[in-house]
């Protein structure tokens, strides 16, 4: 069974210039069928190259998820990845950031942790990215294959599901464009807990037809704060909340500033006891002040090591993909849950919208026109604007600026979403004081 | 330290928990992907020590699925060289590594076991399993069994026994005690005359005092008792609700909410009712571990209580005055100390009735016990050796009463596992590693059915096992899969944690996930 001891020299490479052997593992799946493959799987090179040659991938994050998720993508045959990471590192992330060290302390996270990887899988081009995702023009986005989050806010979840709905065409049937849906994989950890999940947009319910699986925060009435303090954290808010902003009104607060979170605690501390108030500790301030999630290394590592093995599902249709969503829970056993959410088809997001035919020459006026006759009951004065975002005809302060554009013919319009050009179809966002939310209209000019 | 390294994870499990992890010793068996992130994620959170045994060489194969080594480490000791990058991953643990088999020491040295707390055994047969299973249980050393196999990975868990003294410490647990009030809460409760309150007054009355007035009221109408039945608990809402002045009152909806409280007592959690039995069995003794006193106590206090539960002390957050609230919480907290105080003597009676010291465990050990004793749990783990002789699984039911439970899936796996270890044995490589991979793999699937057959024949077992899985198991060639073992390892590394800390629920069965369907069962 054992085999000869090898050593540098005699290492042998293939055309990719791999060693050869390296990828036994992942090749006992992607060369042979079985069962568990998905649709139209073809065992093969081909699609081994598809994998290594071809796709091109974005990790959102490189914090616990993000360090897990680069390791993963890279051992499961990625060979481009791009990590995007406005971040530094943090005494506090060394517990499950397992790519950065005591001194990279303050340095940013995207650039070591690329460095990281690539010191240690041999073949993979990690390229980092210091900056914030918003910083990237949408079309930046276009050049990957899979994007995958491991983020931990609300806000930038939802600012790339917005992007990558954006990029969704619809046939005139109003099923999707295939060619326009990008795939995202998104994965979130809160103590024990953490979900993964598939989200192709127009397909599988996007961030926005199940924003209500995310919980408000917990807050506090400022009363409450003023008033009748009961809880510590109730005089850590009032410290945090009211009597920065009365005692130091022209500084900033920063909670990463020590003596700022000191200036909290103290005053949390004599507000406490003034009321007769236990449980004011540094601890707890920081963890109220700043939001603390607590983290452990192993949620983090189980919720990306699935994130990264739908990647590859998706990549090469080795297995078949999740559908749709995995919720995990380990703090009494171990408990997943996978669910097939359903889409909302009135998503602002990711619906095809309202089918509208109109004649080839219709200007942006009679666009409009049509719509409020179309919708007489819910639209009266519509604002309108193209699915990237771009403001057509708006009402209020926008409104002398946008007026030029009525006259013109609506093909032109989109044409120039494209870079110039008429175009006959599209999806239009209309808004309107009487409507609940925006309103999507496909529109199709013959 | 506040905002240091471990911050984020000591709000899980405690500074207490966080010592228990900084005292174990972890051995891991064999380098391969699982357990190299098993360990990863362990020297993470800041065990004292891992020794990692190993007898192979570094080769092409593990650069494409392990992470904790790369190309230069070709050739070298496989163990030497993932212990060297472990160890740059925290500066606090102590690695060592051994460059053996772990079969050999299994069989010919067990007792090197005995310095560790945890054995985490990865990709090994079932019969060495076996064997060092027996060897761990004698000693009560925390053993993890884990392989994974293409898309699946399996995880097991082998304990003599654990008890858990905190099922979820990041819950409050706060139990009121409104069915049996005592008098300092009752002195507080009367105090109050609503009648005379004004507006701002009458919102700032705790929900606890509306909900005991009300309670009073109720008992005067009837009898002397609290309302039993749900159109009884229906009269009493709307006997609270008339109380009302507006339909404001944030007080009343929070009594309104907690009606059930005042009606029937918190009835004990499953998991302390075993536990209770379990003390029943147990003579307490010189050897007896000291968890069992103080259920010996919480037992004693629940025959004197009637049932009730020492106090934990706590209460939530509530709409009331600042004043009503500090009050409401000292009696609270003076209760349970004073609850906690009996707990203790209990105790130490029965410490000195074991013939052991009074003063084994402090004051402060009984109070924070009771906090946490109304979740109290106690597990064991059946030896590996039974799980593969199925023949007796009927002999096993009628001895323990079904305790040992053994639906039809767990079987499946672990006949797939023998078949595997056996077909390991007849041809000395896996099913599915035949050198010509696409066109062998026919032939390892009919030969892996037929062992999978005789196994099931062996134990008069009828039926087969599905085509579908035991052709799965051939096309992953019992490889490793970098993500598959990273999922598992962190699975392992979660169960460990729970264990070494005695927090949380560990897995009582047999773990099986599979990354196809994204789903773990249990069974
Ligand atoms: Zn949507």
């Amino acid at each position: 069974m054992e085999g000869p001891d090898v050593n540098m020299q005699s290492i042998e490479r293939d055309h990719r210039g791999d060693i050869v052997g390296r990828w036994t593992d992942l090749d006992y799946v992607l060369m042979r069928d079985g069962p568990s493959a998905g649709p139209g799987f073809e065992p093969g090179e081909d699609t081994k190259s598809v994998l290594m040659d071809v796709m091109h991938v974005l990790v959102l994050g490189a914090g616990g998820l993000g360090c897990e998720l680069l390791k993963d993508l890279a051992l499961s045959g990625f060979k481009k990845i791009d990590v995007i990471d406005m971040d530094t590192i943090d005494l506090s992330n060394l517990n499950r950031q397992f790519l950065f060290r005591p001194h990279d302390i303050g340095k940013p996270k995207a650039i070591i942790a690329a460095e990281r990887v690539m010191e240690r899988v041999e073949g993979v081009t990690v390229t980092p990215h210091y900056c914030r995702i918003e910083d990237k023009d949408d079309d930046w986005f276009q050049q990957f294959h899979i994007i995958i989050m491991g983020l931990d806010s609300l806000e930038a979840r939802s600012y790339m599901n917005a992007v990558a709905c954006s990029f969704l065409r619809f046939e005139a049937d109003g099923t999707p464009d295939q060619s326009t849906i990008k795939p995202l994989i998104d994965g979130g950890t809160e103590g024990w807990k953490g979900h993964a999940r598939v989200i192709l947009p127009g397909v599988t319910p996007c961030f926005h037809c199940t924003m209500w699986l995310f919980p408000p925060q917990t807050t506090y009435p400022l009363c409450t704060l003023a008033e009748t303090p009961r809880i510590a954290a109730h005089c850590i808010e009032y410290a945090h909340l009211i009597q920065w902003g009365n005692e130091r009104p022209n500084e900033e607060f920063d909670a990463d500033d020590p003596e700022h979170m000191k200036w909290i605690y103290e005053n949390a501390m004599r507000r406490a006891e003034a009321f007769g108030i236990e449980g004011v500790t540094l601890h707890h301030t920081m963890g109220v002040v700043k939001n603390i999630i607590p983290a452990i290394p192993s949620t983090n590592a189980i919720i990306a090591g699935q994130c990264a093995l739908e990647a590859l599902k998706m990549a090469t249709m080795c297995a078949k993909g999740m559908d749709n969503f995995m919720m995990y829970n380990g703090s009494d056993g171990v408990y997943t849950h996978t669910v097939a959410y359903e889409k909302d088809p009135d998503c602002p997001m990711c619906s095809p919208g309202v089918a509208m035919e109109l004649p080839k020459e219709s200007t942006l006026s009679d666009v409009i026109d049509a719509i409020v006759k179309k919708f007489e009951d819910t639209v009266a004065l519509p604002s309108i604007s193209t699915s990237n975002g771009t403001n057509l005809y708006m009402r209020g302060v926008l409104e002398e600026a946008t007026r030029d554009n009525l006259p013109r013919k609506m093909s032109e319009l989109l044409g120039e979403e494209h870079g110039g050009g008429e175009k006959l179809d599209g999806l239009i966002i209309v808004n309107d004081k009487k409507l609940k939310g925006p309103l999507r209209v496909r529109l199709s000019l013959a | 330290m506040v905002g240091g390294r471990y911050d984020r994870q000591i709000r899980i499990w405690g500074e207490h928990g966080q010592k228990k992890l900084e005292e174990s010793k972890v051995c891991l068996l064999n380098c391969g992907p699982t357990g190299c992130e098993t360990v990863k994620n362990l020297v993470l959170g800041g065990i004292a020590s891992f020794t990692l045994v190993d007898k192979d060489t570094v080769k092409p194969r593990d650069l494409g699925n392990n992470f904790m080594l790369s190309t230069t480490d070709v050739g070298e000791s496989r163990a030497k060289a993932v212990a060297a990058h472990l160890k740059e991953l925290n500066a606090a643990v102590v690695g060592s590594f051994i460059d053996e088999d772990p079969e050999d020491i299994v069989t010919d040295n067990p007792d090197f076991f005995h310095d560790f707390t945890i054995v985490i055994a990865t990709q090994m047969p079932m019969r060495t399993l076996m064997a060092l299973d027996s060897v761990c249980r004698k000693q009560n050393i925390i053993m993890i069994v884990m392989r994974s196999f293409g898309f699946i990975g399996t995880l097991r868990l082998c304990i003599r026994e654990h008890v858990i003294t905190d099922t979820n410490p990041g819950d409050n647990i706060h139990d009121l005690g409104l069915t049996q009030p005592w008098p300092e809460l009752c002195n507080f409760v009367s105090q109050f005359e609503l009648d005379t309150l004004d507006g701002v007054a009458f919102k700032g009355v705790p929900f606890i005092v509306l909900l005991l007035q009300a309670c009073d009221k109720w008992r005067a109408e009837h009898d002397s008792k609290l309302p039993s039945n749900t159109r009884e608990q229906a009269a009493f809402k709307h006997m609270l609700s008339a109380m009302r002045r507006t339909h404001d009152e944030e007080n009343f909806q929070e009594a309104l909410n907690a009606v059930r409280h005042v009606c029937k007592p918190k009835s004990l959690s499953p998991t302390l009712v075993k536990v209770l039995e379990e003390l029943a069995s147990k003579n307490l003794c010189q050897s007896t571990p000291i968890f069992w006193f103080k259920i010996s106590g919480i037992s004693a206090f629940l025959a004197k209580s009637g049932g009730m539960m020492p106090l934990v002390g706590s209460i939530p957050d509530m709409t009331c005055t600042t004043d009503c609230y500090v009050t409401l919480q000292r009696i609270y907290q003076e209760k349970a100390a004073s609850d906690a105080k009996v707990v203790e003597h209990y105790v130490q009676e029965a410490l000195v009735r074991a013939g052991r010291q009074r003063d084994e465990i402090t004051a402060d050990e009984v109070r924070t016990f009771c906090r946490y004793a109304s979740n109290a749990a106690f597990l064991r783990w059946r030896p590996l050796a039974l799980d593969s002789s199925l023949v007796r699984e009927d002999k096993i039911k009628s001895t323990s009463q079904g305790a040992w439970d053994y639906p039809l899936s767990t079987l499946t796996y672990l006949v797939l596992v023998c078949a595997s270890d056996a077909f390991f044995d007849r041809y000395g490589r896996l099913p599915g590693t035949a050198i010509d991979a696409v066109r062998g793999s026919k032939d390892d699937f009919i030969k892996l059915k037929t062992i999978a057959d005789e196994i099931l024949g062996d134990h008069n077992l009828n039926g087969h096992l599905l085509d579908n899985l035991i052709c799965e198991t051939v096309r992953g060639g019992g490889g490793e899969l970098h993500a598959v073992a990273s999922v598992l390892g962190a699975i392992g590394s979660q169960e460990i944690i729970k264990l070494v800390t005695k927090q949380f629920v560990p897995c009582e069965k047999t773990l099986i996930y599979n990354c196809v369907e994204c789903t773990t069962m249990t069974c």
